[in-house]
């Protein structure tokens, strides 16, 4: 009987204490502090960031984020642990805008500098290294495009990033 | 000598009556049933290949009851099992016909249910039946009746890339039957006919050993649908039908008749 009672206050105290670690684990805080955009190229089963030619259906622009672990607040003093949830790397930019520009002709209709983020769809599948992604839609004419990649907030915070000119055929 | 075949068919059937009547009018059998297929669910071999293997073992419960002897009813409930598809659905994208060759890639499988372990179905079957004495110990009883089987059948949905695109489809591939917006049901109920011969051999007042030959002619077709939408504006792009055999099936019974 007593070896039972062990063995069921063993599970228990196995059970409780990765509550015990999650509930107080400490969470560094994250912040969004700028952007990269790269030309990745989406032909294939998995997509890869290049520099080479990309076939115009299958181009996707992805987004590198650069983030800062200091305090937003800009507090000076050692704080507590930082509840589950906020501040998570995953969700750094989840409060932002964003908007794809097009630094170069895209089609008869959209000059430089037109907006083309209508365009552009979030893909969840990544290459290594990057956090977002978004695959273009509309074939733009052949040619070499860059395109302006602008992160914007309620808090007046803005980020952009120019893709660097890529031949799209 | 119409009269001769009259009167014999009457001497006959009132023999039967006769044989009949120390029987009780109620009684209750317990087979066990082994059958396979004859044919294949769909000709389309991914279809058949991922819908569960036809062989079939079951376990099933009659009761019989005499309307007019030497003729009865009879229901049975059974439940059974079916081995798992011979094919899980390792690459939905293998199966994909949207645009002939062109080649796609599955970048997710969201769904996919029943296809790696053993279906359990149920079987609920009426009729009618009769007896045939062949001797003292002996009675061939011949069965025919309609009944229902209650299936789950297995469902995919994948999303899948294109080559050389950025275009990705949800594919989403059913068995039997669809709801309008392109769901497989969950339980598919496939009707059927079914004729047996039962040999039935008397062993103790209380007891008779059953053996048994079964014929089973699925009326319901194990039909195949595949749908695929567009994955950012979810337009239907493409539906395919592919209509499935009537499946036969054959079986061997054993059991225990409870007088």
């Amino acid at each position: 009987m007593k070896k039972i009672l062990f063995v069921i206050c063993l599970f228990c105290a196995a059970g409780c204490s990765n509550d015990w670690i999650d509930s107080t684990e400490p969470l560094i805080p994250v912040h969004l502090i700028g952007i990269e955009s790269v030309n990745v190229n989406n032909a294939g089963q998995y997509p890869f960031t290049t520099v080479d030619p990309i076939k115009k259906e299958a181009y996707m622009i992805g987004v590198r984020w650069v983030t800062d672990n200091a305090d937003p607040d800009g507090n000076q003093e050692i704080t507590g642990p930082v509840e589950a949830g906020n501040n998570l790397y995953q969700n750094v930019a989840d409060n932002f805008t964003k908007r794809i520009y097009c630094n170069t002709v895209f089609n008869s209709r959209n000059p430089a500098g037109a907006n083309v983020s209508q365009y552009f769809k979030a893909v969840n599948y990544l290459p290594a290294g990057i956090n977002e992604g978004f695959v273009l839609l509309v074939a733009p004419e052949p040619g070499d495009h860059s395109f302006k990649v602008v992160y914007t907030n309620n808090s007046g915070e803005r980020y952009e990033y120019d893709t660097e000119l890529i031949r799209l055929y | 000598m119409k009269k001769v075949l009259s009167l014999l068919s009457v001497f006959l059937l009132w023999s039967l009556i006769l044989t009949h009547a120390q029987e009780k009018n109620m009684w209750f059998d317990a087979q066990i049933i082994e059958s396979i297929g004859l044919n294949s669910w769909n000709k389309l071999e991914f279809a058949s290949d991922r819908l569960p293997r036809l062989s079939s073992t079951d376990l099933r419960a009659t009761l019989n009851m005499y309307i007019f002897r030497p003729v009865g009813l009879f229901g049975d409930l059974a439940v059974g099992i079916m081995p798992a598809p011979r094919n899980g659905l390792s690459d939905p994208a293998a199966r994909a016909s949207l645009y002939a060759g062109i080649p796609y890639y599955t970048k997710e499988l969201t769904i996919e249910e029943g296809y790696q372990t053993a279906t359990i179905h149920y079987k609920l079957t009426v009729g009618l039946f009769g007896k045939i004495p062949a001797n003292e110990k002996l009675s061939v009883f011949p069965y025919f009746g309609i009944g229902m089987m209650s299936i789950s059948p297995p469902t995919c949905e994948a999303i899948l890339k294109e080559q050389d695109s950025n275009m990705q489809y949800t594919a989403s591939y059913q068995w039997f039957k669809k709801d309008s917006y392109g769901n497989g049901s969950s339980v598919a109920t496939l009707g059927y006919l079914a004729g047996r011969l039962r040999f039935a051999y008397h062993i103790s007042p209380k007891f008779d050993l059953l053996f048994g030959l079964e014929y089973t002619w699925h009326f319901t077709r194990a039909d195949f649908f595949e749908t695929y939408t567009n994955y950012f504006n979810h337009n239907l792009v493409k539906t395919n039908q592919h209509k499935g055999n009537q499946v036969n099936m054959l079986g061997l019974s054993v059991g225990i008749s409870f007088l």
